[in-house]
């Protein structure tokens, strides 16, 4: 497991704490952390399952934030057809 | 892919050539991304309600998220206006230099010709951005006036 990827991690999570306002964000900092300290300790595996436990954390974020996005975006154009259509 | 696990070494380039290709485009994606919803806060101003989504934190806690004001701070920013994205969310403001730093060293660690060594961040600064983010977080929810200039 390369330094990298914690790195990676630390700055998806920051990327997702900022952008998908979701304290989610905040897990993935924490793991992304524990990752890194473990790794300078020489706990490998530890290092490795925090990582993992990070990611899903910052997946689990940026699919939220997108889905809210996604909804909201449904809704404004539902209810600008539904105003076009019903001529509010 | 499947002449290439019969024979292996008979055309290494275009097997190298569609991996650099895929790597870039899965650096030049983010890129895009970004470039897009930029262009968007630019346009479309986030300080109308109702032209975004609200936090789902805020929206449901009614308490701010370390990210509140992200979009009004981006919006002030690329319109030129510092101390306006300073106000909207100070973090952000601030974290920018350093996401756009390590995406710029995650570009040319990936695509570019020469090899350069791998970015590394000590877990001190990690554990340190963590309390940076919890006392904005915490701060920035205080309604008391010198801790209220942080809020959205």
């Amino acid at each position: 497991m390369s330094g990298s990827n914690h790195t990676l991690n630390l700055i998806l999570a920051i990327v997702v704490t900022v952008f998908c306002c979701l304290p989610l964000g905040i897990v993935a900092i924490v793991f992304a952390a524990i990752g890194m300290s473990r790794e300078g300790s020489g706990d490998y595996a530890g290092a490795e399952s925090a990582a993992r436990t990070a990611r899903i954390c910052i997946w689990i974020s940026f699919g939220l934030g997108l889905a809210v996005l996604a909804i909201y975006a449904l809704l404004f154009l539902l209810l600008g057809i539904g105003t076009a259509i019903l001529g509010f | 892919m499947v002449s290439e696990s019969a024979n292996p070494r008979s055309r290494p380039r275009p097997h190298l050539l569609a991996r650099q290709t895929a790597t870039f485009a899965a650096w030049l994606a983010p890129a895009v991304l970004a470039g897009c919803g930029l262009a968007l806060v630019y346009a479309v101003d986030p300080r109308t309600p109702g032209n975004y989504p609200p936090c789902l934190f805020l929206f449901v806690t009614g308490c701010y998220c370390p990210g509140c004001g992200t979009l009004r701070a981006l919006h002030s920013l690329l319109h030129g206006d510092l101390s306006g994205a300073l106000g909207y969310n100070a973090l952000t403001i601030a974290l920018l230099p350093f996401l756009g730093a390590a995406y710029c060293h995650g570009l040319a660690h990936a695509v570019g010709r020469r090899p350069i060594p791998a970015l590394r961040v000590s877990h001190h600064a990690a554990w340190a951005t963590l309390a940076v983010v919890l006392a904005f977080w915490a701060m920035r929810n205080v309604p008391v006036s010198p801790l209220s200039a942080l809020a959205p």
